[in-house]
């Protein structure tokens, strides 16, 4: 099982380069795919789930192009996109039959999936509402049912957490760890805590660009011994923002909590703490908006 | 994949989907209302001096063919929203994701617009039992003259509107209002070249065929039939009550509506050799693209 993202670039209207030579090769495992609003995730993942074809490049799916022959990849393919909808006037299980079907699922395991699903998800009780009448959040976990229906081999989830509430994301993050195994999932999102518990690789997009690729372990090697604490009063913060690349800062009674990655400490009192993928993925972004041409 | 079932659920889904709004309810309605101005008179069918006793040919005839010219031009903006909806909602990337078709995909969508008609049309056949109850002038109900003319007349103009509002959704310079006012033109274009160039192959409405069934049928009583059918909602000339038992199906009369089952058909394989000749040249602008720099 194998993807291959070979120089993938997309050039949209008005001349605008929403990916660039994007190279990326996948096998078994959770990719977390960061990257600020605009990074070109999305367009990816539409790339991807051959929603949209790339300008430049190729995608393989075990050794065959996707754009040439996109069903072999569809067959094996759950796609949750960002902006998704429903048919309002439809249940939970109309729709679901309708996309088992277009998916090429015989009706009995259709059936038997779709009451897994819905009992996984905490739908069982709505199954006979109109989806129209659903929360956001639960319109959200009707999107990622439909992308697990046919026991994905390639799983593309764009944004899943958005909408989901806090419990909601917990359970849909350990839902992801209990998936993974033999098959890709690729989760796309701008939350890094969505793909810290999950994610067996990461890479980070800005501007189009791929600018980082690793296990997420060597991702945190690069701030290591450069991530600081220290307290300072409300009235500095603006002028430390300024000089210092700040991944947090909580005021508290005594100052403000301050949380920043440089290669010196910043303040006296500084400490070195353990830093997290977050400060990380800070650090990346903000050498790749350095280095950018 | 099993083609059969994912057409039966792509129409089933856009079928359920569009009934159930409330859109459906007042079109549903404007249809019943129009029916039943007719058959109370205040449309009047005419056809020169003579209408018919109401009795179940004529109000199956009345029924369907007010609803054939009603729907054959509101029916195309009733229904030519199957794609757009689908990019709308956003369910279209989650569809253009899976195995299924264009062929599948468009074919679905048509049938679903098709079904959509076809629902219409039964409740309307089950309102005009009701009409002809209302009129009293003949209260036997005969099943099959009361049917025919919605099985001949209405569904097939019908498969037309269901093909062509696909096609225009198809064709990005006609999806939007342009589309809108372009088949508004070409509806009224086409049934008065129609109206004055008599053909059955013109007949979309089925008004040549109702009048040439009538003549035959008036020659027979020895009535002074000189032709022509006109719908009125103001009485200028008091009409002469006949008892008609209908249009005659002959196999030629019948060849004639079949005729446009086959346009529909035939704006339907348009629409599929478009889809996918679109579909070949940007997966061989694709392929160009990316042999292009290997080539280098």
């Amino acid at each position: 099982m194998r993807l291959a993202i070979e120089g993938v670039s997309k050039l949209y209207k008005g001349r605008v380069w929403g990916l660039r030579a994007f190279s990326l090769e996948l096998g078994p495992g959770v990719l977390g795919l960061v990257g600020p609003n605009g990074a070109g995730k999305s367009t990816l993942m539409r790339i991807l789930a051959t929603v949209t074809k790339p300008t430049e490049g190729k995608v393989t799916w075990n050794g065959a192009d996707v754009v040439r022959s996109p069903d072999e990849l569809r067959a094996v393919l759950g796609y949750l996109p960002q902006d998704f909808g429903l048919y309002p006037h439809l249940n939970a299980v109309e729709f679901l039959e309708y996309l088992a079907a277009i998916k090429g699922m015989d009706s009995r395991l259709a059936r038997r999936r779709i009451d897994e699903l819905l009992q996984a998800f905490g739908l069982a009780e709505v199954r006979k509402r109109p989806l129209g009448s659903y929360s956001g959040g639960m319109k959200q976990r009707v999107g990622i049912a439909q992308a697990l229906l046919n026991d994905p081999r390639l799983l593309i989830v764009d944004e899943p957490t958005a909408g989901l509430d806090p419990e909601e994301r917990v359970r849909f993050r350990s839902l992801l760890a209990d998936l993974a195994g033999e098959r890709i999932i690729i989760l796309s999102t701008h939350i890094v805590s969505d793909v810290e518990a999950t994610a067996t690789e990461i890479a980070i997009l800005n501007q189009g660009l791929l600018s980082w690729h690793s296990a997420p372990e060597d991702l945190l090697r690069t701030v290591e011994d450069k991530t600081w604490a220290w307290v300072v009063p409300s009235a500095e913060l603006t002028a430390i923002r300024e000089q210092y690349l700040i991944s947090s800062a909580v005021s508290r009674s005594d100052g403000v909590h301050v949380r920043a990655i440089a290669d010196t400490p910043p303040a006296l009192g500084a400490q070195a703490v353990l830093p997290t993928l977050e400060d990380a993925y800070l650090y990346c972004i903000s050498n790749s908006r350095r280095n950018a041409p | 994949m099993n083609a059969l079932r994912a057409l039966y659920h792509l129409v089933r889904a856009d079928f359920l989907e569009r009934v159930r709004r409330y859109s459906f309810l007042i079109v549903l309605g404007a249809i019943l209302y129009l029916g039943y101005a007719f058959v109370v008179g205040q449309v009047v069918l005419r056809l020169d001096r003579y209408r018919g006793l109401y009795n179940s040919a004529w109000v199956g005839l009345l029924a369907a063919i007010t609803t054939t010219f009603f729907l054959s031009l509101a029916g195309f903006y009733i229904v030519k929203n199957a794609l757009e909806r689908d990019q709308r909602t956003g369910v279209g990337q989650i569809i253009a994701a899976t195995p299924v078709g264009k062929v599948c995909y468009i074919l679905g969508k048509a049938l679903s617009n098709f079904a959509v008609f076809a629902v219409m049309a039964a409740i309307l056949l089950l309102a005009a039992v009701g009409m002809q109850f209302v009129r009293g002038e003949d209260l036997q109900i005969k099943v099959w003259p009361l049917v025919v003319p919605f099985l001949l007349i209405l569904l097939p103009t019908m498969a037309v509107v269901s093909a062509a509002a696909v096609l225009f959704e198809t064709l990005p310079w006609l999806r939007g209002g342009l589309g809108n006012v372009a088949y508004f033109f070409v509806w009224v274009s086409f049934i008065t070249y129609a109206y004055l160039h008599p053909s059955p192959l013109l007949d979309l409405l089925g008004l040549s065929l109702m009048e040439d069934a009538f003549k035959s049928a008036a020659d027979s009583m020895g009535l002074a039939y000189e032709g022509g059918v006109s719908i009125e909602m103001v009485e200028f000339m008091s009409v002469e009550t006949v008892r008609w038992e209908g249009i005659v199906w002959t196999a030629e009369r019948t060849a004639a509506r079949l005729y446009w089952v086959g346009v529909a058909v035939a704006l339907g394989i348009v629409l599929l050799v478009i889809a996918l000749i679109v579909n070949l040249l940007l997966t061989l602008l694709h392929v160009r693209r990316v042999r292009a720099p290997a080539a280098a």
